[in-house]
């Protein structure tokens, strides 16, 4: 009984997705991707703006009959999780109305876990502990994975920023020092016309 | 024993089970999904229209350096198979074209796609049989292949890590000697200015 139990629990934390996928949001819309969600399913959505203009999206969530569970204005990045009502087709949109210009690429992760598959596998009770030991350190194994997964995406973003501004410094100094020479000289000149001017009056 | 065995097959497949979504993908419109992949990965897939069928829709997949892998024309189920080179940012791109519209006129179609890479992409209940492997001896071969996976993931971040680093440091340095090089020319510029044009009312006899 106690392993049934376990078993129960141990699935019920199954992750079923540990790829999160990236998409484009052209300025001014909205992208929308749909899943077939079962009842009483434990849904995390996990996602992360990975470039474009002000690094911010609006993400919403509705259920089948159209009800919006989450909505969120102008995210950077962001967790949610919540539990399914009833069976049908999720909507899980990212919208870019701020922007105009700039499209954004948006990296996110729909996990579910738990859900009525599990009936079948818990009525097998023959689990002896060695089992039960192999698929509950499986399960962590693919959660790690997970999180690391999540942690690269960040990486990346880190990465864009930071040679973003390697290179602004750069530039961005170059154009200093030509405009402090520029204005030097254009002084210079200035002061002598008006002098010359002077001179002919 | 058999329930034991019948438990491990069902967990396989429960296990390996990724979820599949579905995008909407409008007239003359094309859609892409990108992805990570690491190089020499396994990457798997399926795809199918939802009905109604609508539009004819294409599936492109392009590499990190934009080579087309594969490209299937009006699509309708099917499945897709290959292995990465190199390493980088993958595309799956569904395009929709007018001309061979199914039937109706109406102006968007549901596209619904799955994809799995990597450790999770290969058939467990194939590598079972071949290599003569009990239930359990599966679940632990699959962690093996998971905890490979992980580890050159790590290697790989490391690697990344390091090139930030130093891209951090010479940036912190371009910031310090670019500013000194700028206070440089700012006083050099304006002893410049003040000895130039004292020079120049001396010449025009003014002072």
């Amino acid at each position: 009984m106690k392993l049934l139990v376990f078993s129960l629990i141990l699935f019920s934390f199954f992750v079923s997705n540990i790829n999160s996928i990236t998409i484009t949001v052209p300025p001014n819309s909205k992208e929308c991707v749909f899943e077939k969600i079962d009842k009483r399913t434990s849904v995390t959505l996990l996602y992360q703006v990975v470039s474009g203009g002000g690094m911010d999206i609006n993400p919403e969530i509705s259920e089948p009959d159209g009800r919006v569970v989450y909505r969120r204005d102008r995210e950077q990045e962001g967790k949610f999780t919540f539990l399914s009502r009833s069976v049908g087709m999720y909507k899980f949109c990212f919208g870019n109305e701020m922007s105009h210009v700039t499209s954004k690429q948006v990296n996110f992760n729909i996990q579910l876990s738990g859900g009525h598959s599990n009936s079948e596998i818990a009525k097998k009770e023959h689990l002896t502990p060695l089992e039960n030991g192999v698929l509950e350190l499986q399960e962590q194994l693919r959660s790690i994975l997970s999180e690391q997964r999540y942690l690269k995406v960040r990486e990346h973003i880190h990465r864009n920023t930071t040679e973003s501004t390697n290179s602004r410094v750069l530039w961005w100094n170059f154009l200093q020092t030509f405009l402090l020479i520029a204005i030097s000289a254009t002084q210079i000149i200035y002061v002598r016309r008006i002098f010359e001017r002077r001179r002919r009056i | 024993m058999k329930i034991c065995l019948l438990f491990f097959v069902l967990a396989t497949l429960f296990f390996s089970a990724t979820n599949s979504f579905q995008i909407e993908i409008k007239e003359r419109q094309e859609k892409c999904i990108s992805e990570e992949i690491e190089h020499d990965s396994l990457v798997t897939g399926s795809y199918s229209l939802v009905e109604p069928k609508q539009l004819a829709v294409d599936l492109i997949i392009y590499d990190s350096k934009h080579h087309t892998i594969l490209h299937k024309h009006t699509i309708e189920d099917g499945k897709f198979a290959f292995r990465t080179d190199i390493h980088g940012d993958y595309k799956f791109c569904f395009t929709s074209h007018r001309q061979q519209a199914f039937q109706g006129s109406a102006s968007s179609q549901r596209v619904e796609f799955d994809f799995k890479m990597g450790s999770e992409a290969r058939d467990y209940s194939d590598i079972a049989t071949k290599e003569h492997l009990n239930p359990l001896e599966t679940e632990i071969r699959k962690m093996q292949d998971l905890v490979l996976e992980i580890h050159e993931e790590i290697l790989y971040s490391k690697n990344r890590e390091e090139a930030m680093r130093n891209t951090n440091e010479s940036t912190n340095s371009r910031v310090l000697w670019f500013s000194i090089l700028s206070i440089i020319v700012l006083i050099v510029t304006g002893i410049f200015q003040a000895y130039y044009l004292k020079d120049y009312f001396k010449k025009k006899k003014i002072l």
